[in-house]
């Protein structure tokens, strides 16, 4: 790809004090090494389990927090976090919490809380003219008629329309990514799959570009579709490629786990309960050497694990493991073994 | 013609709204019989601040023949040591320990609201100061402290009074300011105004400071509650004894008489029940006020 | 031996049950009408979205109901192995607290909470021995409880010597499945036993599970949200929705036929990581306010197939061939077409 990225994060370390012994502090390295670029407009999936990283990933992206190591650069510009002035990156960036209660302050209006940041952006904007603005995004997440919902308190809505409100408050000041983390988790089945397809349409619509967190791979695969998704175990990207064929062929030891363990909503397909790993204890993200992280699980594991690894590209993915030849090319359907 | 209408008609609708919620905010704390039963006595004690030294004017005059009189219709409280009316001087003292609450509790919730929230906002080594300092008027003793002032400084108005006690009073409401503060900027609506890069003045007034507001009119109702308690015991020890009429002065007077006298313990008696009655009312008015707007308390 | 033949193939039954929170201005009708066999031996899964009343009527068992909900009509029969039949209506507190846990006990969606956080494991274990009477030494005590552990496939040495905050999530839950396994119960309720925890080691736990159905015979009743869970997990399946039992019958035919359209919303609106995406879709409109339900069959306002009559009066339980039962007009109809 000659386009230039979006967002691109160069090495990206991020390492957590916590106070040990009394000589020495432990060091947490929730982030190891992550390399990424978001391109304009496309939808990139982070995807593991909790623990992974994937949230304090969403949280460098947005700039909340800055990473200890590494560079993140927007639009080819190097930025530095979000009390930064980096007119490149401004209100580009915005986010879209797991929780849309604790998101929206409880003691304020949903119109407050919608015309401070569009106020705040723009002081020159008259109120008739946010006004409208905000009638113009409460149409578009499907909030109609909007002064029905405008004068009542968080508390007041349900949490599919709360969720559309933080829609709507992260579109309003028209940034170009988007990082939602966890959007549907709390939210009712039955009610779940309209949101994703709001997020698909604002997508396509507004060509934004959104960074789709979640521990869920089946919603995962309904909105990235064509999207490329990344897999992370402890910090790592373990596995990244388009979302199709990772899930079909899932490479890296972890994935095939993975996806063996979602269940499928149809009982004919469980057939395989045992999963491919070797214990279910999680490692640690204490200290961390050089080797791969994934050793004490892997059923594949060598002599060469405990040493430096890299990502390797195969025809669907770029998958960091180092021992690629001896794990087993087996599809979705054969993991999941479907039981006549 | 039409613009000057629609002014209008905007300004009125927002009025409308406005006083709308004022009115169901105020029904809603008033549905709490607590805080309605404390915030009337509370308010009987301001008509009587008030109104009562106009109706019942106090004079500083002596009247040694009337001395120590039992309670009548002229005298409903009795004279004490130097013939003077009880029951005028309790009603002019009202205002005085009221005025010294007030103040003291102004005092102390805006020192402890702006620093527990600028430590606890801001954190890092501002927080670290201010902790320190907190840490030190916590620790030390009160007491000796108020001899050592009243020896130092002459206290001759209600504000210095109140400033002595706030003095004390400011370091536990700052902590635990900023305990919530510290609390509440880690929430995710906090965050998320980071993101959208709202101004520090817009984070804390528009959006922490509305969530921490019960907090502080419960805390301002106890401030006042421990100001009176304060007050009356300086007044009580004689430390302060610039008004004669304050109902610690009044009760000093008659400790230093001599309660041997029946007619002195009788005269301790009446500024000692004014004192308990408002004390229940303040904290009456406090649980009602924690048990509607704290949300944990919530019961449905 | 004689008792096994007339054993009734139910464990328990809940038969015509509903339940009322009855606040200060309104009642809220949790439960309504419901009646559900729960097949000995088998896992029966109850399905629905907040507030459907899944987890009010499973705790009605044992007597568990959130205060100030109560129990307005209907019974819940339980047919223990003796062969008795009990009235759980009809028990005393004391009654019931003797069967809480001895019978039927539970494993909840928050462990953490569900753990006494200043006990250690073995202090909680023990406690629960005691209070029920345990006839067991001291020593026999502790190897049950080992016993317990290692069943769960926990390192009980030292995990009993572990406060639960020492512990992750998935070994929480793991305790909690043994805990509830401590008095040796005939039936154990799952509320959401996984919601909090990652798919692999929900996978782990259901494994678990599903050998402790197996191997021990206990039969289970799971409440989630998770219509995959369910598939991969449960023989039986109740679909709620707005506090009605909507569709009633096994897991496999259920799929297959999709007679209720709840059931086939639900289903067709969760995605999956098998087959066309384009297929799934969601169901329309918004669950229901218990406060203010819609007249007629309360799925009607979201329900594709909405007829007249379903405006007009809600329809009554039908059984079809196969022990499916659907709360629906057409149920039958669907079936055929």
């Amino acid at each position: 790809m000659d386009r230039s990225p979006l967002m691109r994060l160069e090495n990206i370390n991020m390492v957590f004090k916590k106070p040990g012994s009394l000589l020495k502090d432990r060091n947490i390295h929730v982030l190891k090494d992550i390399n990424l670029d978001i391109y304009e407009g496309e939808i990139v999936a982070i995807v593991g389990e909790s623990g992974c990283g994937k949230t304090t990933l969403g949280k460098i992206i947005t700039g909340l927090i800055r990473p200890t190591s590494g560079n993140v650069y927007f639009n080819g510009n190097k930025v530095s976090g979000v009390f930064s002035k980096d007119i490149s990156s401004y209100n580009q960036v915005q986010f879209i919490q797991q929780d849309s209660y604790a998101a929206l302050n409880p003691v304020r209006t949903i119109y407050q809380s919608l015309y401070a940041p569009i106020k705040t952006s723009n002081r020159k904007l008259k109120t008739k003219e946010i006004d409208d603005k905000i009638n113009e995004l409460m149409a578009l997440v499907g909030l109609l008629p909007a002064e029905q919902y405008l004068s009542k308190y968080p508390h007041q809505l349900s949490g599919g329309q709360r969720q559309r409100i933080l829609m709507a408050r992260a579109i309003s000041l028209n940034p170009r990514l988007i990082v939602a983390d966890e959007p549907v988790s709390m939210i009712d089945v039955s009610l779940r799959l309209s949101l994703l397809n709001l997020m698909k349409e604002l997508n396509k619509k507004l060509n934004m570009s959104f960074v789709y967190i979640s521990h869920d791979l089946s919603t995962t695969r309904y909105i990235a579709r064509n999207g490329r998704v990344c897999v992370m175990y402890l910090g790592e990207i373990v596995e990244m490629g388009n979302i199709g064929d990772v899930i079909e062929t899932p490479r890296h030891p972890y994935t095939r786990a993975l996806i063996q363990a979602v269940p499928v909503p149809d009982p004919e397909y469980h057939g395989n309960d045992d999963l491919p790993l070797k214990s279910m204890q999680l490692g640690t993200l204490e200290d961390r050497g050089d080797g791969c992280s994934f050793i004490e699980r892997c059923l594949y594991s060598c002599d060469k694990c405990k040493q430096k690894i890299e990502h390797v590209t195969t025809d669907t993915a770029q998958v960091l493991c180092c021992n690629l030849e001896n794990v087993p090319k087996q599809s979705v359907y054969s993991l999941k073994g479907k039981k006549k | 013609m039409d613009k000057i209408k629609n002014f209008f008609k905007r300004t009125l609708s927002v009025l409308k709204d406005f006083g709308y919620s004022l009115l169901k905010g105020i029904k809603k704390i008033f549905s709490n019989k607590k805080t309605v039963t404390g915030a009337v006595i509370i308010v009987i004690y301001v008509l009587i601040a008030i109104f009562g030294p106009l109706i019942f004017p106090y004079s500083t005059e002596t009247n040694l023949k009337d001395k120590y009189l039992s309670p009548s219709l002229a005298h409903p409280f009795g004279t004490d040591w130097l013939g003077r009316d009880v029951f005028r001087q309790v009603i002019d003292g009202t205002g005085n320990v009221l005025e010294i609450a007030f103040y003291s509790a102004l005092i102390t919730v805006v020192v402890g609201t702006v620093f527990g929230i600028v430590s606890g906002y801001i954190g890092g080594w501002v927080d670290r100061v201010i902790m320190s300092v907190t840490n030190i008027f916590l620790s030390i003793p009160s007491f000796p402290v108020y001899l050592l002032l009243a020896a130092l400084v002459v206290i001759e108005t209600p504000i210095s009074l109140a400033l002595m006690i706030s003095i004390f009073s400011w370091a536990g409401l700052c902590r635990a300011i900023r305990v919530q503060v510290m609390s509440l900027k880690e929430r995710d609506f906090i965050q998320i105004c980071k993101v959208m890069h709202m101004s520090k003045a817009h984070i804390i007034f528009k959006e922490l400071l509305p969530n921490v507001f019960s907090y502080i009119a419960i805390n301002f109702v106890m401030a006042m509650r421990n100001a009176i308690v304060a007050s009356v015991g300086i007044m009580l020890v004689g430390l302060a004894a610039y008004d004669p009429t304050n109902w610690g002065a009044i009760m000093n007077a008659a400790r230093t008489k001599g309660l041997v006298n029946p007619n002195n313990v009788r005269i301790l008696l009446y500024p000692l029940v004014a004192i308990v009655i408002f004390q229940v009312a303040t904290l009456m008015l406090a649980n009602g006020l924690d048990e509607t707007l704290n949300p944990r308390l919530k019961v449905m | 031996m004689e008792n096994k033949n007339i054993l009734n193939e139910n464990i328990a039954e809940f038969k015509q049950i509903s339940i009322e929170y009855p606040l200060k201005k309104y009642t809220i009708k949790a439960v309504t009408n419901i009646t559900l066999p729960i097949k000995r031996g088998k896992i029966t899964a109850l399905v629905g979205e907040s507030g459907s009343g899944k987890t009010t009527l499973s705790s009605s068992i044992i007597r568990c109901i959130s205060e100030p909900g109560r129990i307005s009509g209907g019974d819940i029969y339980f047919y223990p192995k003796d062969g008795t039949e009990l009235h759980l209506k009809d028990l005393s507190d004391k009654q019931m607290r003797k069967f809480r846990w001895a019978k039927v006990s539970m494993v909840f969606q928050a462990a953490q909470s569900a753990l006494n956080p200043v006990l250690t494991v073995r202090d909680q274990f023990f406690e629960t021995l005691q209070e029920h009477d345990s006839p067991l030494s001291k020593e026999e005590k502790e190897k049950h409880v080992r016993g317990l552990l290692e069943y769960v496939k926990l390192d009980a040495e030292r995990v009993l010597s572990s406060y639960p905050h020492e512990l992750s999530g998935g070994m929480k839950q793991r305790v909690m499945i043994a805990f509830s396994l401590i008095l040796d119960p005939e039936l154990i309720i799952l509320d959401e036993p996984t919601t909090a925890l990652d798919v692999i080691t929900q996978s782990y736990i259901f494994n678990l599970l599903k050998d402790i159905n197996r191997d021990l015979g206990i039969t289970m009743l799971l409440m989630t949200h998770d219509i995959s869970v369910v598939a991969k997990f449960a023989d039986y399946i109740g679909v709620m929705y707005g506090g009605r039992l909507m569709e009633y019958g096994d897991v496999k035919s259920v799929f297959k036929w999709r007679n209720h359209p709840y059931t086939e919303g639900l289903i067709g609106a969760t995605p999956s990581i098998i087959g066309d995406v384009d297929l799934v879709k969601p169901i329309e409109g918004n669950p229901p306010d218990l406060m203010n339900l819609p007249s007629g069959c309360i799925f009607s306002p979201r329900c594709p197939y909405c007829k007249d009559i379903c405006k007009t009066a809600e329809p009554d339980m039908v059984e079809i061939d196969g022990g499916l039962k659907g709360k629906c007009y057409f149920y039958k109809e669907a079936k055929n077409g």
